[in-house]
């Protein structure tokens, strides 16, 4: 009997972190940074060429191998996410409000840095896209929110007028149907290496390596809370990253069954 | 056997930018400029036939500056404005000095969604003019959309309530573009193909008299410091089809 295989849906993804603070073994993770001017010293950030689930986490990566694919793999469609933390990285590990937040930060890495951006695809040495950062939307990812105006009780301190401002968003409409399309699937053999490159613009690089951070979300303790007092504070690093991601199906053993070639099977005709 | 081509989806693009960084670059880019009063001075804005990827691939991935080095078919087309998102612009060199600034808010609003309304737009294969209109009716259907809530630092120091622009002509989605027929338009290899835009006497007399692109400040190191770096204005023409190529793994020439 032949080997069989069954489609299944599934996703491909690697994700370039940039943090001050890494965890356990996050920090021997190739390609991820911890200042924005580290980021800034490569031109080019590379995707599914040196990270797997193991080495970094299945929230960041699934890949089983770091430069192959494990499977057969049909690609409908491709996308890339900026994203960037809700809350603007606070320069100091107090709140002296006002003036120590860095407002621009999540701004203009989830939404300008894009315009600043190429992309490319590689299966082998094929170039399959190449394309503007900005209209290769990942079709999924924060979108609006709701308003506010922070507490205004100016009684005590400054700890009530703290500079509250969150920032959501994503590039294009995160819709599972607003990627890069690919109608003619990317059929990608098992085993085919694959990659992704990411090229920072002279301009967006210029303006990188100037950058302070990334910082920290700073917020007040729960006794602060309730008695608003310089004290100590919540600090917490904020986490920017690019996420590339390849949806289609792909080719599997039918699940619960054997059918590999030279298998011993019972009940076999 | 016969060459035997194989049709790929493609997106082909080319920008142009406006930003005083332009005037730092030690070799011009074509068609760039550094001041919106230096846009004015021109009659056409022009895409695909001056630049290439060398610029780079944010910005264009023309393998030749004004021919087409494979046969495409175009379904789509969009010109899409956009404007810094850190959208609070202050003068250059930033008066980075406590004490309350000026700036400017609503330039990005303005370059996203209303001179797109009194721009027109052109698009020909070689000397044929097959789409004239109004560039509001060409959007990008791709870029930033999001929201900012609360109502940040009121200090008037640095901070500043930073303002937010994420939004833009259309809805960001790839299936909102103006669209050709239904066969799209056959584009030979090696044709000329361009877009050109031109802006009303209103709009040019606005950038006439702007300052800028002004700068956004950022916090840099070390920190608590900060550094005002020149914003960008682009304007991005998009053509989305398909491109014909020899099949994949395969040589047929």
């Amino acid at each position: 009997m032949d080997y069989k295989n069954v489609a299944e849906s599934a996703a491909l993804y690697d994700t370039v972190v940039v943090c001050k603070n890494m965890y356990g073994k996050e920090s021997s993770i190739g390609g991820w940074f911890t200042t924005f001017a580290g980021f800034s010293a490569n031109e080019k950030h590379t995707f599914f060429k040196s990270r797997t689930e193991g080495s970094s986490h299945l929230a960041y990566c699934n890949m089983q191998s770091a430069d192959n694919v494990d499977f057969v793999f049909k690609v409908f469609s491709f996308g890339v996410r900026f994203f960037a933390p809700v809350n603007p990285d606070c320069l100091n590990y107090q709140i002296l409000s006002p003036s120590q937040y860095a407002e621009n930060m999540p701004v203009w890495w989830m939404f300008d840095l894009p315009k600043f951006c190429g992309i490319d695809f590689r299966v082998q040495q094929d170039v399959i896209i190449e394309n503007t950062c900005l209209a290769t939307p990942s079709g999924y990812g924060p979108r609006g929110g709701g308003g506010a105006q922070p507490a205004t009780d100016t009684r005590v301190g400054n700890a009530n007028q703290i500079p509250w401002k969150a920032v959501t968003g994503t590039i294009g409409e995160p819709s599972i149907d607003n990627r890069f399309p690919l109608p003619n699937p990317i059929e990608i053999p098992r085993n085919t290496p694959i990659e992704a490159n990411v090229y920072v613009s002279e301009y967006g690089r210029y303006v990188l390596r100037q950058l302070a951070g990334p910082e920290s979300t700073v917020m007040l303790n729960e006794n602060q809370v309730s008695t608003p007092a310089y004290a100590d504070y919540l600090s917490m690093p904020n986490r920017y990253g690019i996420q590339v991601s390849l949806y289609g199906y792909r080719e599997v053993q039918q699940r619960g069954q054997y059918f590999a070639a030279g298998a011993i099977q019972s009940g076999r005709e | 056997m016969g060459y035997m081509n194989v049709k790929e989806k493609w997106f082909y693009y080319d920008t142009v930018m406006v930003s005083p960084w332009v005037g730092t670059l030690s070799h011009p880019i074509p068609g760039w400029y550094s001041s919106f009063s230096n846009l004015a001075t021109s009659d056409a804005i022009t895409f695909f036939n001056s630049r290439n990827k060398a610029i780079g691939l944010a910005y264009n991935n023309q393998d030749a500056r004004d021919q087409l080095p494979f046969a495409l078919v175009a379904e789509t087309v969009s010109i899409g404005f956009f404007g810094p998102s850190a959208a609070s612009l202050y003068g250059t060199p930033c008066p980075c000095v406590r004490g309350v600034k000026g700036r400017v808010d609503f330039l990005s609003a303005w370059w996203e969604d209303e001179v797109p309304q009194h721009t027109s737009a052109v698009f020909k294969v070689n000397q044929d003019e097959r789409l004239k209109t109004n560039c509001a009716m060409l959007p990008a259907s791709y870029g930033p959309t999001g929201f900012a809530q609360g109502q940040g630092d009121t200090s008037t120091l640095h901070g500043n309530s930073a303002s937010v622009n994420a939004g833009g002509m259309g809805t960001p989605h790839l299936k909102y573009r103006w669209e050709f027929s239904a066969d799209g338009i056959g584009i030979p290899r090696r044709a000329t193909m361009s877009v050109e835009i031109r802006f009303t006497e209103w709009v040019k007399g606005w950038m006439a008299t702007l300052w800028g692109p002004g700068s956004i400040e950022f916090a840099t190191s070390p920190s608590p410091a900060y550094v005002a770096v020149p914003s960008v204005f682009m304007v991005q023409c998009m053509i989305t089809g398909r491109r014909e190529v020899q099949q994949r793994g395969e040589y047929h020439a």
